[in-house]
């Protein structure tokens, strides 16, 4: 075996070990200040909570919302909190079937996933996320916001 | 070579089918998402949020709609049927997101660029695929949204238009992945470095190229030994460090990593490179 072969397995070795550990490292680190949360919204349903860092600071909740009311007009809302999503497209296609947005609310929303971000200031206090049905006003869920890890699937 | 299908490619051709890309699967039009019900390539079009899934997700994923959808797994089906029959036309000619990178890398001065050719990119790249699926799979954890090229490029496209694109770039898990992207895109030479290493669609796609090739089905880059001369131009063109002069001064090439570009084929003085079937 030649000296440009042996250099060739070395590097092979380095590289395989370097992509696990890349791998490993990524899959296990948390971004501070970001959640990725997802949930669905049933009327009636306990949502479970959403658990952020201890540190406090400006924090950005990633809320994947699947709405499985019959509700067409969905607000999220939360004190305090700036809250927005990536809908409407800007520029819309005719065949579009994506909900409008705006101040919050989601038009068309039944049966949809609704992407949020909720972007606040965590001084420490009780906050929680509300999840309202706009026709009527009236608060399909609520989602409390704790501090510590709680159940590490509810993120990505 | 006798008897081969041989293309010449038209220079620039290329970019004319990543711009092409970029206008459907990138805000402001976002023309495919849009047919998905989404507005970028999250979501229904995610091509990797399959991989997140654990085993007791699957089926509860795509019957909420949650997670999976039938269009991101879709759109991973045709790309590597696409593949095995013609070579890697996704990742070179039509990916809005590899493509970006590239584009962008090609404007920035060489002496800022970083040159990942001292990696060897197949072992990297499935060592970190490996991770990428079965980290989910054990409940290790999951990659996939973080460093996500498909999430970072989409949302700097729409970043002028949409303020919630700007929060999530800002954002530490945003300016990871927006670090991510620049080192391995766009200031990586040839752009291409994040395709080569870290995308888990490319290291699919990659390994079909490979089947494919080994069975004799794809197009692929040939070189004619007799006419190559060992200038190394063609190893300096590749964007994926797919080529190398070997001990004999002959070109040597990686068909796993090699992207379909023909760049090579473009650059050879000899004309000793050709793209076809056997």
């Amino acid at each position: 075996m030649g000296g440009g072969e042996v250099k060739q397995k070395y590097k092979t070795a380095l590289c395989i070990i370097a992509g696990l550990a890349v791998g490993a490292a990524f899959s296990k680190v948390e971004f501070p200040g970001y959640k990725h949360v997802m949930a669905m919204v049933r009327k009636g349903a306990e949502a479970k909570p959403v658990y952020i860092g201890e540190g406090g600071g400006r924090q950005v909740l990633a809320l994947t919302v699947k709405n499985l009311t019959d509700s067409k007009e969905i607000e999220i809302r939360m004190d305090g909190a700036s809250i927005e999503s990536w809908y409407p497209p800007v520029v819309a296609m005719p065949f579009s079937r994506v909900p409008s947005f705006e101040g919050g609310r989601f038009s068309d929303a039944a049966g949809k996933r609704l992407p949020v971000y909720v972007t606040f200031n965590d001084d420490g206090g009780d906050r929680k996320i509300e999840i309202v049905d706009s026709t009527d006003g009236s608060i399909i869920q609520t989602m409390d916001i704790l501090r510590g890890k709680g159940d590490e699937r509810q993120h990505h | 070579m006798k008897g081969s299908t041989i293309k010449r490619p038209a220079p620039g051709r290329r970019y004319i089918y990543i711009l092409g890309g970029m206008a459907l699967f990138l805000s402001p039009f976002a023309v495919i998402p849009q047919l998905a019900g989404e507005v970028n390539m999250c979501g229904a079009v995610c091509p990797r949020m399959f991989f997140t899934l654990s085993p007791k997700g699957i089926v509860g994923g795509f019957i909420s709609g949650v997670q999976a959808e039938w269009f991101g797994v879709a759109l991973v089906g045709l790309i590597l049927l696409t593949t095995f029959f013609m070579g890697r036309l996704w990742c070179s000619h039509l990916c809005p997101v590899g493509g970006t990178t590239e584009v962008v890398s090609s404007s920035i001065p060489r002496w800022l660029k970083i040159n990942f050719s001292f990696m060897h990119a197949p072992a990297f790249r499935y060592a970190y695929l490996i991770v990428f699926v079965a980290g989910t799979l054990m409940g290790l954890g999951s990659i996939a949204c973080k460093l996500c090229n498909f999430r970072v490029i989409p949302f700097l496209a729409g970043s002028p238009f949409v303020p919630g694109y700007r929060t999530y770039l800002l954002s530490s898990v945003g300016l990871a992945g927006l670090l991510t992207v620049s080192v391995t895109g766009f200031f990586a030479k040839g752009g291409r470095a994040y395709c080569n290493l870290l995308c888990p669609v490319g290291a699919l796609d990659s390994v079909v190229n490979y089947i494919s090739a080994k069975l004799g089905f794809t197009r692929k880059v040939r070189t004619d030994i007799d006419k190559c001369n060992g200038c190394g131009t063609c190893v300096s063109a590749c964007m994926v460090w797919a080529l190398e002069l070997g001990e004999d001064e002959k070109i040597k090439r990686d068909q796993a990593s090699c992207m379909s570009c023909k760049e090579c084929v473009k650059v050879c003085p000899q004309e000793a490179i050709k793209y076809g079937k056997d």
